[in-house]
């Protein structure tokens, strides 16, 4: 695994799964996961030899050049693909689902109400219509939507969508939740109510959560670990601690210096992915 | 006021258009034996309907399409979905239907009639052919067009392949189902008339073949102001239970 070549921050530590503080109990371990896609171009390798352990109950933020793989990840994480090497594994499992994902974009049902979008797991799961109406309410009081249950998606702002996507995810009851560049499709000031949001909801839930996204500033902002990821194939080229207390509002932590230095740190290790992606970059598959 | 102001203009073309064809009849600057005023055309269209048995030829009219509708339709709808989501029957059948598919519907009569003679099947089979391959092909476009995070949605929650299917592509494809029907509708109606031209005692299609044949020009064009109010009908009630079965598209 590639490490930071830049000096530590007071700030921060790069620090590599092997360094794991003692106490942290492991939650997720992926070892050696590699995925491989045959294109007419010839098989392209997304994903090779990425290791990465996600400990119970932290905010686990992904970064990485776009194109390089860490949807994927994700998508292997949920369950919608297969790896071609390597093995994913969700350690002590309490909950019903192993993963539940935040999608990126439009993904609640146009034709069921909120509450119903919101209840869908349970109804995948057979529960009956009462447990139905009282999981869906409370999640939605959860993400302050409580009065929008019978309205339908289309009514909604596309931040409250999401907020319901939220929801939706949180009634899956999951050990970790996934949630891909859920914010990327979202105006600026509404990306930025929504990271706020997304920590008030989560709050001290002990919620394990896996968060990819494109952008360095969310990726700080909301992570109490950044893994930045190479170009593709992806592996885990650092993974930095953010310890900074929560919640966090983005106007208050652009004056820390310590948040800003650890800020660009990310921000020089992903640059030379970039770059390398940029330069080296086959077509996307 | 808008609203008002744009069904006033929407009625106002054809009430000048009538009022105008009255006007020439009744001047004689059109020939009555082929242009009948239009008064005298809702004279006998309402003698029709009171006396002459012409609802009796809309409700054996109605009932073919309806029941001919639903034998094109269910095959087509199961069929479209079943090409929709899986891409080997797709393969398999859709060169088939789009070469089948552009047929005129009315051109396979004289085989119908010589398959299953002058009965009842026979208009049937005219029905639910001409409708078949539109509701066919509209299921598999609207399934396909389902965004595929919807999909992802439901699998990525361990969804059973039936509840992906009841939760997601049935609700996904209705918007182009209906779309095919109210399309179907028109498609239904030509070939319903068509085919009691020529394979029909009974039927709004034969009434007005009769009234061809004996020159009756005012039945004639009574049967076809039938025809154009049951299309209006047949419409109106789709987009009626459409409204009910898509409450979320209420307002688009």
């Amino acid at each position: 695994m590639a490490r930071s070549s830049l000096q530590p921050s007071p700030a921060s530590q790069p620090v590599t799964p092997m360094e794991q503080p003692p106490a942290a109990a492991l939650k997720v371990r992926i070892a050696g996961l590699a995925k491989r896609y045959q294109s007419a171009a010839g098989p392209v390798d997304a994903i090779a030899g990425l290791d990465l352990d996600v400990r119970e109950g932290e905010f686990l933020t992904v970064v990485g050049p776009s194109g390089c793989g860490k949807s994927t990840l994700l998508r292997i994480l949920a369950g919608l693909e297969t790896a071609t090497g390597g093995a994913v594994e969700v350690l002590d499992r309490r909950r019903r689902l192993p993963a539940a994902v935040v999608f990126q974009g439009v993904s609640l049902f146009p034709w069921l109400r909120v509450e119903d979008n919101v209840a869908y797991p349970l109804w995948v799961a057979g529960s009956g219509r009462r447990r139905r109406k009282e999981a869906a309410r409370a999640a939605l009081e959860r993400v302050g939507l409580g009065r929008f249950a019978r309205a339908y998606p289309n009514q909604l702002s596309e931040g409250m969508r999401q907020r319901v996507a939220i929801a939706r995810a949180l009634v899956a009851d999951a050990d970790v939740l996934l949630m891909d560049e859920p914010f990327s499709a979202l105006d600026e000031p509404t990306r930025l109510l929504l990271q706020e949001d997304l920590q008030a909801i989560l709050g001290k839930s002990g919620q394990t959560v896996i968060f990819v996204t494109h952008s360095i500033d969310e990726a700080v902002l909301l992570g109490d670990r950044v893994a930045v990821i190479t170009a593709r194939p992806a592996r885990v080229r650092a993974l930095y601690d953010v310890p900074f207390p929560r919640p966090r509002r983005y106007t208050e932590v652009r004056h820390d210096r310590h948040f800003n230095d650890l800020t660009v740190e990310v921000w020089e290790a992903l640059r030379e992915e970039v770059a390398g992606g940029i330069r080296a970059a086959p077509a996307e598959s | 006021m808008e609203r008002l102001r744009t069904l006033l203009l929407a009625l106002a073309a054809p009430v000048l258009l009538v009022l105008l064809w009255e006007w020439a009849a009744r001047t004689g600057r059109l020939d009555p034996l082929f242009f009948p005023a239009p008064s005298a055309v809702v004279q006998t269209w309402w003698r029709l309907v009171r006396s002459g048995g012409l609802l009796d030829d809309v409700r054996v009219s109605l009932v073919r399409l309806m029941i001919g509708f639903a034998l094109g339709a269910v095959p087509g709808v199961l069929l479209g979905m079943a090409m929709g989501l899986w891409q080997p029957v797709r393969a398999a059948l859709l060169s088939t239907v789009v070469a089948l598919y552009p047929i005129p519907r009315i051109a396979i009569l004289p085989l119908v009639l010589v398959v299953f003679g002058i009965g009842e099947s026979g208009k049937l089979f005219m029905i639910g052919f001409s409708v078949f391959f539109l509701m066919l092909l509209q299921t598999m476009a609207g399934v396909r067009d389902i965004p595929p995070v919807m999909l992802d949605v439901a699998r990525s929650l361990r969804a059973s392949r039936l509840r992906q299917y009841l939760s997601v592509a049935w609700p996904g494809a209705l918007p182009a189902i209906f779309t095919g029907i109210r399309l179907s509708i028109g498609f239904a109606l030509i070939v319903i008339v068509g085919t009691e031209f020529l394979a029909s005692k009974q039927g709004v299609g034969a009434r007005i073949w009769l009234a061809y044949q004996i020159l009756d020009i005012e039945t004639l064009y009574a049967g076809l102001v039938t025809t154009a109010l049951m299309g209006w009908g047949l419409n109106l009630a789709a987009g009626i239970i459409e409204r009910v079965a898509l409450p979320w598209r209420a307002g688009r």
